[in-house]
């Protein structure tokens, strides 16, 4: 039997050509010989489907070994022949028949607007709408484990993204109990799979603190990107299309916490994003897609005053800004005369050193000493200035009051 | 007889300086690394993340320094913006917008002083913690607690923003405004 720590590091060293690796299948038959298969039920709410579509290009273990040798998928909107009463009447059997043994696998947001409205699985026998929110509520209580498969289920992804019509919501936002996050758009069907797996063998696997499995996204992209070289280097595509480092069209890898560099695109048809050529646009981030836009750029768009603006602009605003202030202000300085009386004052020894003026413009006549001549100094001052070894502890109790009225002079 | 007033310590000369550097470098490296161009084998991403990381670490451990230098000498009262140093500051915009003759008189520093360098003690706070998340990543998603690293990212990089306009005005200043301070910067001493 393989142990937790093997499993561990076999899915971590599975490259594109290994895969989950066919050692894993005997592995996964073996633990279940006699025994039930573990029931699961996959259900879709606001979702476009890839995810499942996605899981079901799954090459080691393959769709047919998962459904046929490891796994008994109860429920699935898009897998199961049957429909209408039908569907939803398995539905509501397999939960009460498997309940706290059964695996679910929630994929897409759960709208919240209009009563749930927006999103339904079908309807009840009595003809009302079986909405997404009701379907979560009634199956996740009675779960063994919750899995959230795609970024929508995980963080709320495109169909929670600005301006959000259905008030969608990621699925632990609606459920009480823990729920393992396996983001991704779509997810790799290695990740749901290798999570799958890890819960059937040896329960929940070691979670980051968006819980999503360390195993899979416990590493930036960034730091095992296959053009690191060119970033450090400083060869950067200026667009698309060329084979450098996409960091200046804006890529997201830098910031991304997943495997896609050695796990690659499924199987055999090996590629990643940047292996294209296109920036990693952060599929798998908690703030896709509304933090990770725009895709080609590397910093996130501002809203300042209902405009909306690049940080860049703004970056080259504060600094033209500057610029001109400074430039105007010295142009003036030049023309009133001022600047010239300044640099000759500031340097010439000042008759008046001590006490310039009074306090004009709050009204406040106190007078606030400018420069205190070396020979008066004396006091506070002397110790402020002046730091000596044995004063430090009695200075630090006197000088501790912070925003009340200190001891001025 | 020439007299003398020492108005900056060697403590203060040294942060002042030291910082001046750090800040410097973290400026330079950081927009580098946030707009990379290509100057050939001088400088590359790779060095201006290392000047970035070294000079945050160096710069953070002198502001942390500074800020026990100040507490323990009493010397951030003459930093600290206060309210009532509200009406001056009005004063002393009038005086910039070339409607006073005179800037309002105060202490070691002055109402504008005083709220950039107060500015700068938050900023850098928040700069420091935001740097500090950025950091970490470089050993994976190892934070207990979950903040979506790309908009860090964008906030430190508004913060750096907020030091790309002080920093030039600060220089202006002293420059035209009052040269024997920035005598005293390297000597400690200003005639009085």
């Amino acid at each position: 039997m393989l142990t937790r720590r093997q499993f561990i590091k076999t899915a971590m060293a599975t490259t594109a050509a290994l895969q989950l690796s066919e050692i894993l299948i005997p592995h996964l038959a073996e633990a279940f010989i006699g025994k039930k298969k573990p029931p699961v039920i996959w259900l879709e709410m606001m979702t476009c489907t890839g995810d499942f579509l996605s899981v079901a290009n799954t090459l080691h273990p393959d769709m047919r070994e998962l459904l046929f040798d490891t796994i008994d998928l109860c429920y699935s909107n898009t897998a199961m022949a049957a429909e209408g009463d039908l569907a939803i009447g398995v539905l509501k059997e397999t939960v009460e028949r498997e309940k706290g043994e059964y695996i679910l696998i929630a994929e897409g947001t759960v709208p919240l607007k209009a009563g749930g409205r927006y999103g339904a699985i079908g309807h009840h026998p009595d003809g009302s709408i079986f909405t997404d929110l009701e379907a979560i509520r009634f199956t996740a209580p009675k779960a063994k484990y919750i899995m959230a498969v795609g970024t929508c289920a995980s963080f709320g992804g495109p169909y929670a993204a600005h301006p959000n019509p259905s008030g969608s919501v990621p699925v632990h936002k609606v459920v009480d109990s823990q729920v393992i996050n396996v983001p991704g758009c779509p997810v790799h069907p290695d990740w749901v799979v290798g999570t799958l797996t890890h819960l059937l063998l040896y329960g929940v696997p070691e979670l980051d603190a968006f819980n999503r499995p360390k195993v899979f996204f416990g590493r930036r992209i960034h730091d095992w990107c296959p053009r690191r070289q060119h970033f450090d280097n400083g060869v950067f595509a200026t667009d698309p299309g060329e084979e450098k480092c996409t960091y200046k069209i804006g890529c997201k890898g830098p910031v991304t916490f997943v495997d896609c560099p050695t796990r690659q695109w499924i199987g055999e048809h090996n590629s990643w994003p940047v292996e294209a050529n296109t920036p990693c646009i952060g599929c798998v981030s908690p703030d896709f897609p509304d933090g990770m836009s725009p895709f080609y750029a590397h910093l996130p768009d501002m809203n300042v005053l209902g405009l909306r603006t690049t940080a860049d602009k703004i970056g080259k605003g504060v600094a033209a800004v500057t610029a001109a202030g400074i430039g105007t202000h010295l142009a003036a300085s030049v023309a009133t005369g001022r600047l010239g009386t300044t640099l000759i004052d500031g340097t010439r020894p000042k008759r008046e050193g001590v006490n310039r003026d009074t306090r004009k413009h709050s009204k406040d006549k106190t007078r606030e000493v400018v420069f205190l001549p070396e020979g008066k100094i004396k006091g506070i001052n002397l110790r402020r200035y002046h730091l000596q070894g044995k004063g430090r502890i009695k200075v630090f109790i006197n000088r501790i009051s912070f925003f009340g009225k200190g001891k001025r002079r | 007889m020439e007299e003398k007033v020492y108005i900056q310590s060697l403590p203060n000369r040294l942060f002042h300086w030291s910082s001046f550097v750090m800040v410097t470098m973290l400026l330079i490296s950081g927009f580098y690394i946030s707009h990379p161009v290509n100057l050939g084998d001088a400088y590359d991403l790779d060095i201006a993340v290392f000047v970035q990381t070294a000079a945050a670490f160096l710069q953070s451990g002198i502001f942390f320094a500074w800020v026990y230098h100040h507490m323990v000498t009493g010397a951030y009262q003459d930093i600290r913006f206060r309210w009532r140093d509200a009406a001056d500051f009005r004063g002393l915009l009038k005086y910039y917008f070339f409607m006073e003759k005179k800037p309002p008189v105060h202490g070691k520093y002055n109402a504008g002083q005083r709220l950039v360098y107060t500015s700068w003690f938050f900023v850098f706070i928040f700069l420091f913690i935001t740097g500090l998340i950025l950091y970490s990543v470089n050993f994976g998603y190892v934070l207990r607690f979950p903040v979506a690293i790309q908009k860090v990212r964008f906030y430190h990089f508004l913060g750096a923003l907020w030091f790309l306009g002080t920093v030039p005005l600060h220089i202006y200043l002293v420059l035209t405004e009052d040269p024997a301070k920035l005598q005293a910067m390297f000597t400690g001493w200003v005639r009085r």
